[in-house]
């Protein structure tokens, strides 16, 4: 039987489906926890995701930089250039991304944020649902702060 | 759809809201009452956004953005990246 969290992780995936389809993003899921989304940048760049929602709401999901067949994870050719969010290190930077967590990946920049605590940091705001991080980088992805893809 | 009107076709934290709206209806009513409808506290950091611009301030109202017609808007949480 589904848990009372599996039921509010699958209806954020229907809310962000519902999103990704009107605006014409691209949203595959690939398992129970793990979805491909890709989102165009204001240049008509698409950046690609491998979104991991394993033992999410405990933690928050881990947003990889991908390829469009999520083969290549983290690469600085599927990674766009930029400043706030798109952090230097190829690492989204919000506590609503695991990989911004050093304990976690080793390129993540935060040693001072606690895993666990996620939703309640104050720099997560209101952004606690996958379709509130979802819209969160492509409004980055269209913003001022975007500069382009990165050099290989 | 009245020319007085403005669609106002809303990605939000919890799936799409699509409204009608008079043209002068302000920022921070569109944002009080799409949160109200998503189970949304509207005090907790959210804004408007319009092809990577803010709408900013809330008290302007759409037609002084220049929106008219059938819109697509991003209700979204603030946040910091840092």
């Amino acid at each position: 039987m589904a848990s009372a969290e599996d039921l509010i992780v699958h209806s954020e995936v229907a809310d962000l489906r519902q999103v990704a389809q009107h605006r014409g993003w691209e949203l595959e899921e690939r398992n129970s926890c793990c979805l491909l989304l890709g989102l165009p940048a204001r240049d008509q760049t698409f950046f690609y995701l491998l979104v991991d929602y394993t033992a999410y709401r405990g933690q928050p999901p881990a947003w990889h930089w991908s390829d469009e067949s999520a083969q290549r994870l983290d690469d600085q050719r599927y990674t766009p250039e930029g400043n706030g969010f798109l952090h230097q290190s190829g690492r989204i930077c919000a506590p609503w991304n695991r990989l911004a967590y050093k304990s976690v990946d080793s390129g993540g920049p935060h040693t001072d944020w606690t895993l666990a605590n996620w939703a309640t940091n104050a720099r997560t705001g209101a952004c606690t649902t996958l379709s509130a991080m979802a819209l969160r980088i492509y409004v980055e992805l269209n913003g001022p702060r975007y500069s382009g893809r990165r050099k290989a | 759809m009245s020319s007085e009107n403005v669609r106002v076709e809303i990605a939000t934290p919890k799936g799409m809201f699509v409204g009608d709206f008079p043209k002068t209806a302000k920022i921070q009513d569109i944002i009080r009452t799409v949160a109200s409808e998503k189970g949304l506290n509207p005090s907790d950091g959210l804004e408007l956004v319009h092809e990577g611009t803010v709408l900013q301030p809330e008290e302007r109202p759409l037609v002084s953005f220049g929106l008219e017609g059938t819109v697509s808007v991003e209700l979204v949480a603030q946040g910091s990246g840092v």
